[in-house]
């Protein structure tokens, strides 16, 4: 350990579980200390099988997760974060590099049959995890290939098309089934699916609408939604783009439309978003590659309505806003200018204001009562809806979001079936999945400084086989450099994956010097430490994962790490090879 | 699990091999060494004293065909066009093939110019026309499945078929092509170039 840090003691602390920042701001908790830690040692496929057992995505997150991770990411009070999200595209590609990657599939365990419904990042995320138990899972889905907006909605610019089919390639090698072009509320109802012998059904059909401008004009020629019309491109049908488009919407999903436009060749591409910049949604990166692209950005400004000419779209007709108090979203909200209508003139009209739930396809007792609020009743814990054996999750429940955050839904489903299935109780101990921030660096001055050392490239290089084989070598070490800015400010990796991060010594006390003050218990990761009843810590020797926390941060230096004895070790070896 | 072996050297060699190292090109002498006696195996296996099946087993390179510099073979099928694909010594460097894009049929190509680009996981790798004239098939099951490129390079993994401009060009653009023997000379002196 660098520093000795200081950690509050309360009661709290000791039931939360103690996650570096990384991991922490991750809905889905991928454990990033671990994997970067293993990319400083060179262990690249390790790596990814680290992340893989939070995330069956590495490759797609890799390249579109907004990365929340790296906003809580330490170095940001000293330098600029860890490229987490380029390091984890970077070993997935690796590894697909070197040739295909086939998963082993799991032996069925239990016999109950588990439905879901949707193969978004959702569902998928919650069929890997039930197969990865032992379940027979199948994924309906009601377009021809799976992947839902990961295929449909990010343009191939951003996410290709050979990325998402490789990573739910591996989803199927685990034993998954995928049923495609089966159609929720048409070919299959709850009843239908119960009638079949499934126990269990997760619903995870996302948002597919997109919502309405609500605006006079809406129903002319030209104008598209941006859900509809991405679809449209990913699927290859021939979309005539006009010369001049607005796209009118601030989220992600407008800057893709914008962008994919412009690709697809018109003139001039304007977003029309009626906050300023700093309220919107869309990663402050996408925004920089399509001002790059040469998109227009026109701030305070909605549209009043869609002017015509002969059924097609001429003009949009403007109102200039301004910003008044803050809503409930914490944004300021917009406010029109009286009298300060004007036009632009576009030929196409692309709205992109967010999607919703398509509610004629669930059935009515599922919806909820109150017209506010989502269209959807869902325990947001343990994502249980009122009828009982079925549970929906994602985009549904919650409205548009991320990916990661789909997969934490899944997740989360995925724990609930289980348990469900196996007649436990859904809520005993989730409160674990609360979590608190731990890091030991407290004084900043005392760090170096360090500049990131690997971007991804933009667009891939075109090189020959021997050219290839050195720039891979240089970005490997480049990686390996940029892994080494990572502070490791967390409590411990936890690789927990006998990945040999430490030397497999187990904590042990002195109990002549230990002062009961429970720093130990505090910082350990895996509550291997407890003070017993005469107030001196003792260490579970078989939780105990040797990381060396509470030896470095013990203040009368009380704890030591001790090297196993050589039965010690031959007992372990024993032990993971009967498993 | 790799075996481990201990190996010792000669002192003045050490005294050589720490010159390399400064250079950075090599981060340790046991990486240097490693490395040094993995080449060395590839030269015996590749030397003329292995038996001819173990030397296929190492790099297939089919005697019938004809061969580029940049990799790609060409074939003449019955009805007179060039058939074209990629060689088993591309084939190793593409393990992570995601894509192949080619220009489409009816396109003219001429020879040694791109007609299209196999893409991997990180990386773009042009195609070179072994010929030209005017490309008349494209195979659609790479589409679905380019690891038939790692399968079969000589067989299920062609790319397109070429038909050529006219037959007298055509004879000279062979002859300019390597010969399997031509081609594993080649291979051999970019390994080799890999070596330094």
């Amino acid at each position: 350990m660098l520093l000795k840090g200081w950690v509050y003691l309360t009661e709290k602390a000791l039931q939360v579980r103690k996650l570096p920042p990384c991991r922490a701001a991750c809905p889905a908790h991928v454990n990033v200390q671990a994997y970067v830690a293993l990319i400083q040692r060179g262990k690249f496929k390790e790596a990814v099988e680290v992340i893989r057992k939070d995330l069956p995505f590495p490759a797609i997150c890799g390249r579109v997760c907004f990365s929340p991770c790296e906003d809580a990411c330490a170095r940001v009070n000293l330098d600029q974060a860890v490229a987490i999200r380029a390091l984890k595209r970077l070993v997935a590609d690796i590894e697909r590099e070197q040739g295909r990657v086939v998963a082993q599939p799991v032996p069925k365990k239990y016999s109950e049959k588990v439905a879901i419904i949707g193969a978004g990042p959702a569902g998928l995320t919650a069929a890997y995890e039930l197969a990865k138990l032992g379940y027979p899972v199948t994924v309906f889905e009601r377009m021809d290939e799976p992947g839902g907006m990961m295929r449909y909605c990010i343009p191939d610019f951003r996410l290709e098309k050979f990325v998402v089919s490789n990573e739910i390639a591996y989803i199927k090698d685990l034993g998954v089934e995928i049923k495609t072009s089966v159609e929720f509320g048409k070919d299959i109802t709850i009843e239908s699916l119960k009638n079949e012998g499934y126990k269990a059904i997760f619903i995870a059909i996302g948002t597919q609408i997109g919502l309405k401008l609500n605006v006079p004009g809406e129903d002319l020629e030209g104008v598209i939604n941006a859900v509809d019309f991405l679809k449209a491109v990913a699927l290859g049908r021939k979309i005539t783009v006009g010369e001049r488009v607005a796209v009118i919407g601030g989220g992600n999903t407008a800057i893709d439309a914008a962008r994919t436009a412009k690709k697809l060749g018109a003139k001039e591409v304007m977003i029309l978003y009626r906050r300023s910049r700093e309220e919107m949604p869309a990663l402050p990166h996408e925004v920089e590659l399509a001002e790059k692209d040469g998109i227009k950005f026109y701030f305070l400004v909605a549209p009043k309505r869609i002017i015509g000419e002969n059924g097609r779209v001429k003009a949009v007709e403007c109102l200039r806003m301004r910003l008044g108090e803050p809503d409930e979203s914490g944004r300021r909200r917009p406010i029109p200018i009286a009298f300060s209508e004007h036009q632009y003139d576009v030929d196409m009209v692309i709205p992109a204001l967010g999607q919703t739930v398509e509610t004629s396809v669930l059935p009515p007792e599922l919806l909820s009562k109150e017209k506010r609020g989502p269209p959807l009743q869902v325990d947001p814990l343990t994502l249980e809806t009122n009828i009982p054996g079925v549970f929906a999750g994602g985009d549904v429940a919650t409205g548009p979001a991320s990916i990661i955050e789909a997969v934490a839904a899944g997740k989360r489903a995925a724990v609930s079936i289980h348990r469900y299935l196996r007649g436990e109780d859904l809520r005993k101990d989730r409160e674990e999945e609360a979590v608190e921030e731990t890091t030991w660096v407290k004084d900043w001055r005392l760090l170096e400084k360090k500049e990131r050392r690997y971007e991804p490239p933009i667009e891939k290089p075109h090189l020959s086989f021997e050219e290839a084989r050195a720039y891979l070598e240089k970005l490997k070490r480049q990686a390996r450099f940029e892994a080494f800015r990572c502070l490791g400010c967390g409590p411990c990796a936890e690789c927990l994956a006998g990945m040999d991060l430490c030397e497999g010594d187990k904590a042990v006390v002195d109990e002549g010097k230990c002062v009961g003050c429970n720093v130990c218990a505090v910082v350990c990761p895996v509550g291997a430490i407890k003070k017993n009843e005469k107030g001196v810590a003792q260490v579970n020797e078989d939780a105990c994962k040797g990381c060396g926390l509470c030896a470095a941060r013990c203040p009368e230096q009380a704890i030591s790490m001790k090297k196993l004895s050589n039965e010690q070790i031959l007992d372990m070896v024993l032990t993971a090879l009967a498993r | 699990m790799s075996e481990w072996k201990t190996v010792s050297i000669r002192q003045e060699l050490v005294k050589e091999i720490e010159k390399i190292l400064r250079t950075g090109r090599y981060r340790s002498i046991s990486e240097f060494v490693s490395e040094a006696i993995r080449l060395r195996l590839e030269e015996l296996m590749r030397a003329e004293g292995i038996p001819a099946s173990k030397r296929e087993e190492l790099l297939a390179i089919p005697e019938q065909l004809l061969y580029t510099p940049k990799h790609t073979w060409a074939q003449i099928t019955p009805e007179g066009n060039i058939r074209v694909g990629v060689s088993d010594y591309a084939q190793r460097h593409l393990k992570g093939i995601a894509n192949v894009m080619t220009e489409s049929v009816g396109k003219e190509v001429a020879k040694m110019e791109p007609f299209g680009v196999i893409e991997t996981w990180m990386f773009m790798f042009d195609l070179y026309s072994p010929v030209s004239g005017k490309i008349v098939k494209v195979n659609e099951n790479l589409k679905d499945k380019p690891y038939l490129i790692n399968e079969d390079p000589y067989g299920e993994g062609w790319i397109v078929e070429i038909k050529p401009k006219n037959s007298l060009t055509l004879e000279e653009e062979l002859k300019s092509l390597l010969s399997s023997r031509e081609y594993n000379k080649w291979v051999s002196k970019l390994e080799g170039r890999l070596r330094e």
